[in-house]
């Protein structure tokens, strides 16, 4: 997905994104009543890929309903964020298109600028698709 | 994840010892709608989902299948311990700064929605 269609999709599943001025994190999610949640995206701090990384893993929170809390134990926290990451993975990197490219012996960074994100994520898919971990 | 909707939505209606019927009764959706989720046809989208998870009362996550407590989590509060978000990134540290960026965050919803 590129970033316009990951805004169609949070439309289209209730999700409600807003352009919100953030001084830690770049973006994070709450859950809403209603089986709803709401996204803030501080798109002024964020790059192009940022903001499709971020949209895509606060998705991957809200459609695998992986919330925590100040006082949930940290590896139940770090298990939330290994879910929305393979989510938002599967969705801007699709396993398909990444083996394609691989099969081409495209280097790391070609493979970052085709589906428009950091080298640090095409690493992490790279290990969810040919491993399966992350 | 070894379960599907379809499983966890069969449990649920076996734990709690309700029909499919009673379920679209009190999820208001549509008896037809249940049956293919039962089916494994559809898996229910968000909205879907958290009705029919509210209904059984189990936790969305598990109905979806991951391996997570089939309870239903509290619903999201407003005391700092209690209040449920997630962050941008895969370091799961939450310093006092994304606590008050969550806190401002529901205020601003909550006023839109008056």
């Amino acid at each position: 997905m590129t970033t316009p269609q990951l805004y169609d999709y949070a439309e289209q599943n209730n999700v409600e994104v807003y352009n919100f001025p953030l001084g830690g994190r770049k973006a994070l999610s709450i859950p809403l009543e209603g089986g709803v949640c709401a996204v803030a995206m501080d798109t002024f701090r964020m790059t192009a890929s940022d903001e499709k990384e971020a949209l895509a893993h606060e998705l991957g929170h809200c459609m695998t309903h992986t919330f925590y809390t100040p006082v949930t134990p940290m590896v139940t926290r770090a298990r939330c964020e290994v879910r929305a990451i393979k989510w938002a993975i599967r969705h801007i990197i699709p396993e398909a298109s990444f083996m394609y490219y691989l099969r081409q012996g495209r280097e790391l960074w070609e493979l970052a600028d085709i589906f428009e994100v950091d080298p640090e994520l095409i690493e992490k898919a790279a290990n969810l698709y040919l491993y399966n971990h992350i | 994840m070894a379960d599907t909707f379809k499983d966890r939505l069969r449990k649920a209606l076996d734990v709690r010892g309700i029909s499919a019927a009673e379920l679209s009764r009190r999820s208001n959706i549509s008896k037809p709608q249940i049956s293919e989720y039962l089916k494994g046809r559809y898996e229910a989208k968000q909205t879907a989902l958290h009705a029919i998870a509210v209904a059984l009362d189990v936790s969305e996550a598990w109905l979806m299948g991951y391996d997570v407590p089939m309870e239903r989590p509290a619903e999201v509060k407003s005391t700092d311990e209690q209040i449920a978000f997630a962050l941008w990134g895969d370091d799961p540290t939450i310093t006092a700064q994304d606590i008050e960026d969550v806190k401002r965050f529901a205020q601003f919803l909550k006023e839109k929605k008056k």
